[in-house]
């Protein structure tokens, strides 16, 4: 049998376990959720520059993983790039789109202000990411008690 | 706050809620020198764990008039 394995020598079988968890917490509980975390994989190929182009399998696991569990990405303010490694050899410098924050509908719908900001790095090969939440979406019918302080004011 | 690949113990862990003044903490430790996953919160944030693994905490988040979200930590494989 034919084992692939990516750049960090992790078999996709070993990935195919991350996609899994997802799924399993997307059928845990039906709130209004979000994501966020170093998936260690890109969606598409445009996601990562320098070094082996990576697997369109591999990609396609994440994608399907995602759909499968009604998450979408939030985008991000700055520099898509929120890992690279530290070679100095432009020939082996290699950056990718690790770090991202993905929600389902009905956190998009709650959250609409959302901001994902790709900060400088400090320390780390990563990109600290900031999740701004922003103002909440409050619906009327859900919250009486904020209705009738506008009517008292 | 959500950190992966922590590579570190609980001591560490511990130090750093109180540098940060983010008291309330839970961590999954890493294996060796490698993994780990932890989650710093605030004091007064409702927040409570509803599972953890090597990949991943969830929690929800309860807010006022009852409103709850889930936020999960990932680190993929």
């Amino acid at each position: 049998m034919e084992v692939h394995r990516d750049v960090w020598g992790v078999r996709s079988e070993e990935k195919e376990k991350t996609w899994d968890t997802l799924r399993t917490l997307h059928e845990a509980l039906s709130l209004p959720w979000v994501c966020v975390g170093d998936f260690n994989e890109v969606l598409f190929a445009h996601e990562k520059e320098g070094g082996l182009v990576r697997s369109g399998v591999a990609m396609e696991q994440f994608r399907e993983a995602t759909e499968d569990c009604d998450l979408q990405d939030l985008g991000y303010v700055g520099d898509a790039f929120n890992w690279r490694n530290n070679h100095h050899n432009a020939g082996s410098y290699i950056r990718e789109w690790l770090d991202r924050a993905l929600a389902n509908t009905a956190w998009r719908w709650k959250f609409p202000l959302v901001q994902v900001i790709n900060d400088d790095p400090r320390h780390s090969d990563h990109r600290p990411v900031i999740m701004e939440v922003g103002e909440r979406e409050v619906w009327r019918w859900e919250s009486p008690g904020e209705v009738m302080r506008i009517f008292e004011a | 706050m959500f950190l992966s690949e922590t590579k570190h113990d609980g001591k560490w862990l511990e130090w750093l809620r109180w540098r940060l003044g983010l008291i309330n903490m839970v961590a999954k430790d890493s294996v060796g020198a490698s993994g780990g996953l932890a989650v710093f919160w605030r004091k007064g944030v409702d927040l409570s764990v509803k599972s953890m693994s090597k990949y991943h905490i969830d929690m929800v988040i309860k807010e006022e008039y009852d409103f709850e979200w889930r936020f999960i930590g990932m680190y993929g494989e």
